[in-house]
């Protein structure tokens, strides 16, 4: 019987018979912790008493609330840097970047790879064609100590995408459309993995790509796969050294259930208060001041994004406080030489340190009792940016970018600009 | 194998618990303190749950428990609180590896038909809850051999200590 992607990365990874809903053991190729996590995952390791299972397979990073805000952070800080260094352990300290943006520029997401994450939104690396898992500390801690992880085998949903988006519409919309899709169709569906395909893929870039898989989890799935292409081969040759072998699936792999989406039908579309599946078509939303935006974090962090920012924003002046989070030091130098930056600084915003940013409210931009929030980040429950009164929208870049000039959530169509152009293959990611 | 406890059902908003419900992100950089993060438990939507729970308590909620991104913090500091088991409707699934992996018992069956303070008797074996106090009984959702030994053993480290570092699948 064939394979699908999930299917073959998982048995390429132990040496028990992978099938859906039987639990296997995974030999994990990188293992990351970060400073959210990180204080409890040293303790819960310590009880082992021993040295890791594979110090190079572990990687800590300070990014949720970083540089540290206050003394208690600082002191996990502190723990991580002590940790890391007695251990010999791959640690991206303060200001260098998002943990996933920092494990892809590193070369450990490849083809292939299987990842044990301490964040939820590994599913990101699906657009690299590897397979990463969001878990908890004590299975971090676990992973280091034995090398592998627990984990039920997904069954896998085949989303085929057709066509290309319009030019109003960006790989947002779709990712709220596949939100509220399998909300409605797939709620009992459990245990699941999201496995792109279809001629409709090459029509997406690679940062669009990362943008649709990184909320995956929200779609209720596991994590999520897409093929190997010419876009994820520029990648690669890019930023990875490892040897690996592209993963496809098999030509008779079985899926729980297939759905088609044509690209063309995407409209704009936001989400609203207070879940990331409360989903609405943006027409609909009216009459909605915001007092804060904010671009970047995991979910639309990669240079494109802030490109097509840029591009609505280019020449004018933002009415709601913009705060710009870069997502990598490597990011941060690109939007300076392309001279991105300049255009934010221009129209008014806040540049923020590479890393989580405003978006888990533990570190700059905690907003006010009352205030609205827009942005790109991928959750909005009450209370995740640091206040539980307050309304936090998730948006495109560009919709992000023009309701900061607007004060009020609206498109850039609404500003009278030119559409955007969209990035050409070749430009990276 | 036979699990016996006092219902403890949430009153207010049983679906789509939240782990900002159950505890404030606030709270993340306190791990080391599990009493003072038990104190702290779903204090935004109940804010008498930390005096009115005991030791033994299984709490009763409604569907997708624990959903959101789902932290530690929160199982362990229910896990100092005293509860052992949660039943629901339905669980979040990266909540219900988590809580597995810190020696809770989770358990999905028809919640509507357990009341607050209702005397349960679980019986592992045949997969059925036994409401004592009101004499019926619940059939409840079967659990993987795997995720009955990290309960016995007391969540996932416990176990993997006890199996010098291998999990017993």
């Amino acid at each position: 019987m064939g394979k699908t992607i999930i299917e073959k990365i998982f048995q390429s990874h132990t040496r028990e018979e992978v099938n859906a809903g039987d639990i296997v053991t995974l030999e994990v190729d990188t293992v990351m912790a970060h400073d959210g996590i990180a204080g409890l995952v040293i303790d819960l390791f310590g009880q082992f008493d021993q040295n890791p299972s594979r110090s190079d397979s572990i990687v800590f990073v300070a990014d949720h609330s970083s540089p540290a805000p206050q003394m208690g952070v600082a002191e996990i800080h502190r723990k991580i840097r002590s940790f890391t260094s007695a251990q010999g352990i791959t640690h991206f300290d303060v200001g260098q970047g998002i943990c996933h943006q920092l494990l892809m520029e590193s070369g450990r997401v490849y083809p292939g790879a299987l990842i044990a994450s301490g964040e939820s939104h590994s599913c990101t690396y699906g657009a690299l064609n590897a397979a990463g898992l969001g878990v908890g500390a004590s299975d971090i801690a676990a992973v280091m100590a034995t090398g592998r992880l627990w984990q039920v085998v997904p069954q896998t949903v085949f989303v085929e995408i057709r066509g290309q988006l319009s030019p109003e519409a960006s790989a947002r919309d779709l990712v709220f459309h596949l939100i509220s899709l399998f909300k409605l169709e797939f709620a009992q569906l459990k245990n699941f993995v999201i496995e792109f395909g279809g001629d409709g893929l090459r029509n997406l870039t690679l940062a669009e790509r990362m943008s649709v898989c990184n909320m995956a989890i929200d779609m209720g799935a596991v994590t999520a796969l897409m093929p190997f292409d010419k876009l994820t081969d520029f990648w690669t040759r890019k930023f990875v050294s490892a040897a690996f072998e592209p993963v496809y699936a098999d030509e008779d792999a079985v899926y729980v259930e297939k759905v088609v989406i044509n690209l063309e039908s995407i409209k704009n579309m936001i989400a609203l208060p207070h879940n990331s599946d409360n989903v609405e078509y943006l027409s609909k939303v009216k009459d909605v001041e915001v007092d804060q935006a904010v671009l970047g974090t995991c979910a639309a962090g990669q240079i494109e994004d802030y490109e097509r920012a840029a591009e609505v924003i280019r020449g004018r002046k933002v009415k709601a406080r913009f705060l710009v989070v870069t997502s990598s030091r490597y990011v941060y130098r690109e939007l300076i030489k392309r001279e991105i930056l300049d255009i934010f600084i221009d129209a008014g915003a806040t540049i923020l340190p590479p890393g989580c940013g405003p978006c888990v409210g533990t570190h700059l931009g905690v907003v006010a009792s009352g205030e609205t929030v827009i942005s790109t980040s991928n959750r909005n429950f009450r209370g995740i940016m640091g206040n539980f009164n307050s309304n936090v929208y998730l948006a495109s870049p560009e919709v992000v970018a023009a309701s900061a000039v607007a004060g009020k959530i609206v498109r850039p169509a609404d500003l009278g600009r030119q559409d955007r152009k969209k990035a050409r293959e070749g430009s990276g990611a | 194998m036979k699990v016996k406890g006092t219902v403890y059902k949430l009153k207010t908003a049983r679906d789509d618990i939240n782990s900002e419900h159950i505890l404030s992100g606030k709270y993340k950089f306190h791990s080391e303190d599990r009493r003072y993060l038990a104190g702290h438990l779903f204090e935004d939507i109940e804010p008498d749950f930390a005096e009115s729970i005991s030791r033994g308590d299984i709490l009763v909620v409604g569907h997708n428990f624990g959903c959101g991104f789902t932290r530690e913090h929160a199982c362990q500091a229910m896990v100092t609180a005293g509860i052992q088991t949660i039943i629901a409707k339905s669980f979040a699934q990266v909540f219900y590896r988590m809580a597995f992996n810190n020696g809770l018992l989770l358990l999905e069956c028809n919640t509507d038909h357990i009341e607050d303070r209702d005397e349960l008797e679980i019986d592992l074996k045949n997969n059925y809850i036994r409401v004592l106090t009101r004499r019926i009984g619940l059939k409840m959702a079967p659990l993987h051999p795997f995720l009955l030994k990290l309960f016995n053993d007391g969540g996932l480290i416990s176990h993997l200590k006890k199996n010098e570092l291998k999990y017993n699948l």
